[in-house]
């Protein structure tokens, strides 16, 4: 028997009505990445199409996959800090915050005071930064041009006042174990309280313009919901968590740092989808330049590092220690050997978990709701990666 | 002892299970379930999947004379994380748990393209992060001359030191 006439064999056995055959007509695979600027990086995404619908979208990763988990296991802390920043370039300080916070919990090193006043300070004003080209960005992948141009003037502001102190604009490596690489200025202050009150002006324009657009409610509302039941399963944490009504942030239900010396709310959602997703995200802002604003209050006066070894000897045992990036929940697990280099880093990165659930979210879903459900998610690829 | 950790210890207590408190502010995490026969991880995750634990992540380690399978699960509503140690089989098989916690899929691909575990039951075991040239690459494999005993790295010795 040929092929053909397998096929054909196989094609009246299946009994189609007239119906189901053109839906079957209809059914191809679309690709959308690695190169496309909704993916917000290098991701593919194989979808199986019936005509607009998505029928089973399946991420295809690990294009810029660098294997820094590999790179931890030769590298001592002070040589691994260059990798940490360029995982998720985006919000580079948590990633910073993170891995700091690691090896002074598995070295029991205590930090001073006005060190993690500035990381605090640094690390909320990285996050900002990080909404603020989420918002634009999603907004442009909407089809809605305007936004990206004012959400990039007040980024600009916060990479200007960070390569003060820093060095760079994007990937960061301003944290050190015991505390950070250089102090902060009255300049400093000055240039972040100017920049607190300029955004603080902005909202009611974005409130106003973006916020309460009906096409933005229309593309928004109802869509991709996700329940607590599906954000247990996959391990979904950040912003894409709470508009699922679910107030889980690190910052509050596992302090690190002085986060429990401010007052802040966790924004939270109803409905759990795009546009809840959406309004936690923007409320969050103000959320951190309210802890900015009372950190710059209460800064203390000390030292901004203190003297630690220039090898530290990691303890055989695991550690843990996790922080609440732009994104949701970033994990390092360190597993020590008695040497100054981790005999086995793990890192969990938000974005990894909070992407799984595109398969099961974004079934039967119209492809353009498929390209707002991704900007709702705020994915950053390399962190994705690795 | 920590309310959760008791729950936990109280819901785990018909399994093969040992759990040992750890010290949070020096580890990160409040208790160590140390698992002896890969054959009752799933029935272990499906009561954490009941106590209401999401899923942090699935990865492993490279020790003697068996590689250590880690998941780490915590809570939205309260402070509590907990790690799941266990050894992979003679085989390099553990079972799944990504018909409990879908989200494992994902995790159990990428731990099987680092270290060539097979995740016995998994519907795709394709690769995933690594290209499929590198299936068996398993580049977290460690060699011999550095590789060492579970013991001396993650003990119980090693959990309560401070």
């Amino acid at each position: 028997m040929t092929n053909e006439q397998r096929t054909a064999e196989q094609l009246t056995a299946k009994q189609l009505t007239p119906e189901q055959e053109t839906a079957e007509q209809h059914r191809f695979y679309l690709n959308l990445g690695p190169q496309h600027p909704s993916t917000h990086g290098v991701l593919r995404v194989v979808l199986e199409m019936d005509g607009e619908w998505v029928l089973n979208p399946q991420p295809d990763i690990g294009f810029g996959h660098r294997m820094h988990e590999k790179m931890g296991e030769s590298r001592s802390w002070s040589q691994f800090f260059a990798n940490v920043g360029r995982m998720d370039y985006v919000n580079a300080m948590a990633f910073n915050h993170g891995y700091a916070g690691l090896i002074e919990r598995a070295a029991g090193i205590e930090v001073p005071l006005r060190a993690e006043y500035i990381r605090v300070i640094t690390a909320e004003l990285n996050r900002v930064a990080s909404h603020l080209l989420w918002l634009g960005a999603f907004i442009l992948d909407l089809g809605a041009f305007t936004p990206i141009l004012y959400t990039f003037d007040d980024r600009e502001s916060i990479l200007d006042i960070l390569e003060d102190i820093t060095g760079s604009r994007l990937t960061y490596s301003y944290f050190r174990v015991g505390g950070v690489m250089k102090d902060i200025d009255d300049t400093f202050i000055e240039k972040t309280r100017g920049f607190i009150q300029q955004l603080r002006s902005r909202f009611p324009m974005y409130e106003t313009l973006v916020n309460n657009n009906v096409i933005l409610h229309h593309r928004m509302k109802g869509i991709a919901v996700i329940s607590e039941d599906m954000a247990r399963q996959y391990g979904v944490t950040g912003a894409v968590l709470r508009g699922s009504g679910i107030a889980y942030d690190v910052r509050k239900n596992a302090p690190y740092s002085v986060y429990p010396e401010f007052n802040f709310d966790v924004p939270v959602g109803k409905n759990g989808d795009c546009m809840d997703r959406y309004l936690v995200k923007f409320a969050e802002m103000e959320q951190s330049l309210r802890i900015i604003e009372q950190a710059l209050d209460k800064l203390p006066e000390g030292e901004f590092r203190t003297k630690v070894k220039g090898k530290i000897k990691l303890k055989p045992g695991m550690t843990s220690f996790s922080v609440e990036t732009a994104r949701g929940e970033l994990t390092f697990l360190l597993i020590g050997d008695g040497s100054e280099v981790p005999y086995r880093l793990k890192i969990r990165v938000p974005s990894f978990s909070n992407l799984s659930v595109m398969p099961d979210l974004c079934s039967d879903m119209l492809l353009s709701d498929l390209v707002t459900t991704m900007g709702s998610f705020d994915l950053v690829i390399p962190e994705i990666d690795r | 002892m920590n309310e959760h950790t008791q729950i936990l210890v109280t819901a785990v207590s018909g399994l093969p299970v040992r759990v040992i408190e750890t010290n949070y502010q020096t580890k990160g995490f409040h208790a160590h379930l140390m698992v002896e026969s890969s054959h009752d991880i799933t029935d272990l995750v499906q009561v954490l999947l009941n106590l209401q634990y999401f899923i942090g992540f699935v990865s492993a380690c490279h020790t003697e004379p068996k590689i250590q399978i880690l998941y780490q699960f915590a809570r939205y509503d309260v402070n509590h994380r907990i790690m799941i140690q266990c050894a992979v089989d003679e085989n390099n098989n553990v079972p799944t748990i990504c018909h409990i916690f879908r989200g494992a899929d994902w995790h159990e691909r990428e731990t099987r393209d680092f270290f060539g575990i097979n995740f016995v039951n998994h519907p795709n075991m394709n690769t995933f992060i690594l290209d499929e040239s590198d299936r068996d690459l398993k580049p977290l494999l460690k060699n011999e001359k550095i590789l060492k005993s579970t013991e001396s790295i993650l003990g119980q010795g090693n959990q309560n030191d401070e």
